[in-house]
């Protein structure tokens, strides 16, 4: 029987989850995918112009406004 | 490559051939599966002695040898002769298998980790986002492992312990984009060997400082235990494993601690490079406990931190710590600072 | 007309692919096909590992397997028993639906085959970029298309946020 600090088990074990944190599954999804495209371009950041860079900082820039954005609709824990 | 054997006198030189072959050496022994095991055996003892001595106690002291040295080979034998349990109700294929595929995808990455120039199993070219890649499926065997016990606490420890798996490795691998940044590749035996003159602790120490903190949130070790609370959760998401299951993923739970040591010493301490009077693969492992022995003494030292204040702090405060550390690096790499140490 | 004969690889990895697939949509747990599904992308990945593409298939890996397996199963945790365990399939006819497209794929692929004759490929394409490179192609001869990804992302996220979101 399943291990419940010596009390007979209640309920139904497999229980609806809360989604409190569900925004930050969203987001790590989104920033998995970022991430390796940052490893592409950390690779080849010594060989390639500086006006790349500059486009792939853009890049990352563009995404922090989202992200800001994100996290705070996630630390309002009430919304989800 | 050897010739089959084609005719039964032809039998033992292929077996000789086979056995001295330098992949066999390094798969089997050094830095393959004997010396893993012996590693992590090693690991479980070495942190209930020093746990012990923080708290000022002594540890295993009379399973054999000096200092209790023998208490994993005791505690393998009473483990695999306990009763395996299996709840109510539980999914038993999945409870018998995502152990073994824990352990599994823990060793795994052991093939890509360098332990001295040529003691690397397979050098891939993109060795650190294979690493990446298999430490990211963690999260879901855990939370599959705690689905399938059919049983409230491991359930809500395994939910747990995804969220904070998951929210730490972001900032991990911002941490590590610094270094590879500065070594330009992903090629492990290439990032060491960047590390000759200066190791990418100096120039990346914010990231540093960030990964090392991620890879503790990562091992769910204290103080990130929540997934593991004794308190609240009994033991989190495996609390209803035991016996042999138990064993399976303390191991693999342990080959983690192991390989994230080992990452942190090729990334930022220098990897295998030190005076010459220590062959190479020795220094690596030295740094590799070392860095093992500050993961494990916050475990007797610090208290727990409450699980959505933690998930916060690893999205914000160590993201933006180690997307700072990211431009730094590019500052310093335009400038040409560290042209001196050859970055 | 010159077919390339299917080595090794190619047949277990095309094995591994279909039967994950095959699994995902056939369990009778949801929780056995979101595995399925996961062992059908680690297929995939090792299709771009055979095609000398070994950045793409950790990037497949990490996401797909890493991220997206997760989120499904998140989902599958979050459906009711009931609703889950209803078994409708069979009754709309949609296996003789499945069996007739597939037939009809397998005759005009054969067809187009057939028709193109002594052009067809001899060798499986590769990826002839090093990973160096990889980086800097992506900088210097796509920017438009990284800015836009970033925009995309961004709209991604921000809209499944807002669809989710339970206003109290």
């Amino acid at each position: 029987m399943p291990f419940e600090s010596g009390q007979v088990p209640q309920g139904e074990a497999r229980k609806r989850i809360v989604m409190q944190y569900y925004p930050y599954l969203l987001m790590f999804v989104v920033f998995d995918v970022v991430g390796m495209f940052l490893f592409a371009w950390g690779i080849s950041f010594r060989s390639i112009a500086p006006s790349d860079s500059l486009l792939v900082l853009l890049f990352l820039f563009l995404l922090g406004a989202p992200l800001g954005y994100a996290l705070k609709m996630a630390l309002h824990r009430e919304n989800w | 490559m050897v010739n089959l054997p084609s005719t039964p006198a032809d039998i033992l030189p292929f077996i000789i051939a086979v056995v001295t072959s330098h992949t066999f050496i390094t798969l089997v022994f050094f830095p393959g599966f004997i010396h893993l095991v012996i590693v992590v055996m090693f690991l479980t003892w070495y942190e209930r002695k020093l746990l012990a001595r923080i708290q000022l106690r002594i540890g295993p002291l009379y399973a054999g040898g000096p200092g209790g040295i023998l208490q994993p080979i005791a505690d393998g034998v009473k483990l695999i002769f306990k009763e395996v349990m299996i709840p109510y109700k539980a999914d038993k294929p999945l409870f018998l298998g995502v152990p073994l595929a824990l352990v599994f995808l823990g060793a795994l990455p052991f093939a890509v980790i360098p332990f001295g120039q040529h003691w690397v199993i397979a050098n891939l070219d993109v060795g650190l986002v294979f690493i990446f890649a298999v430490t990211s499926l963690f999260p879901s065997m855990i939370l599959i492992f705690a689905w399938a016990s059919n049983s409230k606490y491991p359930f809500l420890g395994g939910l747990r312990s995804l969220f904070q798996q998951v929210a730490y490795e972001i900032p991990m691998w911002i941490s590590a984009l610094s270094v590879v940044m500065l070594a330009g590749s992903l090629n492990l035996v290439q990032i060491v060997n960047a590390q000759q003159k200066i190791w990418f602790i100096v120039p990346a120490f914010l990231s540093f400082i960030v990964f090392f903190i991620a890879t503790m949130a990562e091992l769910e070790r204290l103080p990130f235990d929540l997934p593991e609370a004794e308190p609240e959760l009994v033991a989190g998401w495996f609390t209803e494993s035991s016996g042999a299951i138990y064993m399976v993923i303390f191991l693999a739970l342990y080959m983690k601690l192991y390989l994230m040591s080992s990452l942190v010493t090729i990334l930022f301490l220098g990897g295998w490079w030190g005076p010459a009077f220590l062959p190479q693969p020795v220094w690596f492992i030295l740094k590799a406990l070392v860095v093992a022995t500050f993961i494990i003494i916050p475990r007797g030292v610090y208290p727990r931190l409450r699980v959505d204040l933690l998930i916060k702090i690893g999205w914000t405060r160590l993201l933006i710590i180690a997307l700072a550390n990211v431009f730094i690096t590019v500052v310093l790499l335009s400038t040409g600072v560290l042209a001196a140490w050859g970055l | 007309m010159d077919l390339i004969p299917p080595d090794a690889t190619f047949v277990v990895l095309t094995t591994i692919t279909l039967l994950g697939a095959i699994m995902a949509l056939q369990a009778k747990e949801l929780i056995y096909g979101a595995i399925s599904l996961a062992v059908s992308f680690i297929g995939i990945a090792g299709f771009f590992v055979s095609l000398d593409a070994p950045y793409l298939a950790m990037l497949q890996i990490a996401v797909y397997v890493g991220a997206v397996v997760v989120l499904i199963l998140f989902t599958i945790m979050l459906v009711r028993r009931e609703e889950a365990d209803k078994d409708e399939s069979g009754e709309t006819g949609e296996s003789a639906a499945g069996l007739w497209i597939a037939g009809l794929l397998a005759v005009s692929i054969a067809g187009v085959a057939a028709l193109a004759g002594p052009n067809l490929p001899t060798n499986p394409p590769t990826a002839d970029l090093p990973i160096t490179q990889l980086g800097s192609v992506l900088a210097r001869s796509y920017p438009v298309p990284l800015i836009i990804l970033a925009l995309l992302l961004s709209g991604a996220l921000l809209g499944a946020l807002v669809l989710a979101k339970v206003d109290r």
